[in-house]
């Protein structure tokens, strides 16, 4: 079997932001809508404070709630693990979305574009009247996935096989691969580093990784 | 940049607010409109009009709250493990049963339809219970508080109705001062749990606080007062019933308005720990907007 997941390097994120351009480029996303982003996060007291970097999106769970409460089946999930939206049939209802403790869906009611009323390059080749009215999220990119596996390609090894805010990382903070695979990237990440996973105990299995130090 | 603190939900608004509180109005006025039918079968036709005028406005809401309001009816594909397809597919004997209690005044059908009322009801906490992203919703306490919430509300309103129509007995005022009792004792529980350390985002509590004022004098004690007061003056009965009636109705929409659009903030986000980098040495974690 195969699970995908996203391994994510804290102590490399220096918070630039381009993984979050990369996907609204890739995904022609509307403004306010960011299926990555990076937190920028200050923790501590003076004169031991401290500033985070931490992307963040669709965690693609092994539990998804966003998929049990999805009242249509629109919300499914591969098997590979990435959670899919299947826009036609959504209705919009938003339940996935306050069932997501990641925050990671969003719903736009009409379209727009990042500069007035015209849509850039990007925008107009992705424009998709389906994504109105509906929930939409984080794909994992599963189309370069797909298309880039069909190749003979490695998704998480080759950049176009694999999610375009992890090829865009401009500092290798964001790692993409096949956990159930002992010999992949992010498995040798995973041994040698400690990570944690993002509100664990709810239990929803979230599929990214956060490193903060070396495995001693 | 992206608040890394909990903000408010936005995906149900007050249009969401109004079908849970008409829902539960609706199906706790069913409750008590088919036990006042076993004395009197009129009482279907009384109040369960107006069972159908609540359950519908909250259905219609519901409808109107939709991005893609013409795929409504794929709401029933995942009965397996949505409570909002349950709900749905509870709604349609529910209207149904209604409409034939109305119309053949057979109190037997009232029970069975009030059964499914409680199903509704039931299916209306859970639908909260399973929102994962939003802590005061998936406090476990919210299901029964948003049941007998929906009961205290149906008996509060048909109090408010026996004043126009005519008393259905000394029940009704008892189940009521019970229900309200009941429903002040959950949300204490409710408020108190939500306020412990790491239960509940700040802003959540802080919203409950705001509210608890309210919600316990207006909507609970002074309506149990006046409950009360009854048994004392007895010559001022309906007047004090229908204040007491107002009261314990305001007090559970008071209450779903402030679980659904004032205390909803989601869960934000957190880190276990923060990276090992520029000290050489990592640090404890962190969660914005919590305690």
């Amino acid at each position: 079997m195969t699970r995908y997941v996203m391994v994510v390097d804290l102590r490399r994120c220096v918070g630039c932001q381009t993984c979050t351009v990369a996907c609204r480029h890739t995904n022609g996303t509307p403004p306010g809508v960011q299926w990555r982003s990076v937190l920028d996060v200050e923790s501590g007291e003076y004169p031991d404070v401290r500033r985070t970097f931490v992307p963040v999106g669709c965690q693609h769970c092994a539990k998804p709630p966003c998929m049990y409460v999805c009242p249509t089946t629109a919300t499914r999930q591969r098997d590979d693990g990435i959670v899919t939206i299947n826009y036609d049939y959504c209705i919009g209802c938003g339940y996935c979305i306050v069932a997501c403790p990641y925050q990671a869906r969003y719903k736009v009611t009409k379209q727009r574009y990042a500069y007035g009323s015209e849509p850039m390059e990007n925008e107009a080749l992705r424009e998709d009247p389906g994504r109105i009215g509906v929930a939409t999220k984080c794909t994992y990119c599963f189309d370069r996935i797909d298309a880039g596996r069909s190749q003979g390609l490695i998704p998480g090894v080759d950049p176009e096989a694999t999610p375009s805010c992890v090829s865009s990382c401009i500092a290798a903070a964001l790692h993409f691969g096949d956990i159930e695979d002992a010999e992949s990237n992010v498995s040798g990440l995973l041994r040698e580093n400690e990570h944690f996973r993002m509100h664990e105990e709810l239990g929803a299995e979230p599929g990214s990784y956060y490193l903060w130090d070396k495995r001693q | 940049m992206r608040s890394v603190q909990p903000w408010h939900q936005t995906p149900w608004d007050w249009r969401a607010t109004i079908q849970f509180i008409c829902g539960g109005t609706g199906t706790g006025l069913l409750f008590f409109t088919a036990l006042a039918a076993l004395q009197e079968a009129d009482w279907l036709v009384r109040t369960g009009t107006l069972v159908i005028a609540f359950v519908g406005t909250g259905l219609i809401f519901v409808w109107i709250k939709l991005g893609r309001r013409w795929r409504a009816l794929l709401v029933f594909l995942n009965p397996r493990t949505s409570w909002m397809t349950r709900e749905a597919i509870l709604s349609i004997p529910l209207v149904i049963l209604v409409l034939a209690a109305i119309a053949s005044r057979a109190p037997v059908i009232g029970l069975l339809a009030a059964v499914s009322g409680l199903g509704f009801l039931y299916a209306q906490a859970r639908i909260l219970r399973e929102s994962m992203g939003i802590p005061a919703w998936r406090e476990p306490l919210i299901v029964p508080l948003i049941v007998f919430t929906g009961l205290a509300e149906g008996a509060a309103l048909m109090l408010i109705a026996t004043v126009f129509f005519g008393a259905v007995g000394v029940w009704l005022p008892t189940a009521l001062l019970l229900l309200l009792t009941i429903r002040l004792w959950l949300w204490s529980a409710y408020q108190r749990k939500l306020s412990a350390p790491g239960a509940a985002p700040l802003r959540t509590v802080a919203a409950l606080d705001r509210a608890n004022r309210t919600v316990i004098m207006l909507g609970h004690v002074i309506p149990l007062l006046m409950l009360i007061s009854t048994i004392f003056i007895p010559s001022a009965a309906v007047i004090l019933g229908l204040l007491a009636g107002l009261g314990g109705l305001f007090g559970g929409w008071y209450l779903k308005f402030t679980l659904l659009n004032r205390a909803a903030y989601n869960q934000g986000f957190a880190i276990a720990r923060t990276p090992a980098r520029s000290p050489g040495y990592s640090g404890p974690g962190a969660k914005p907007g919590w305690r």
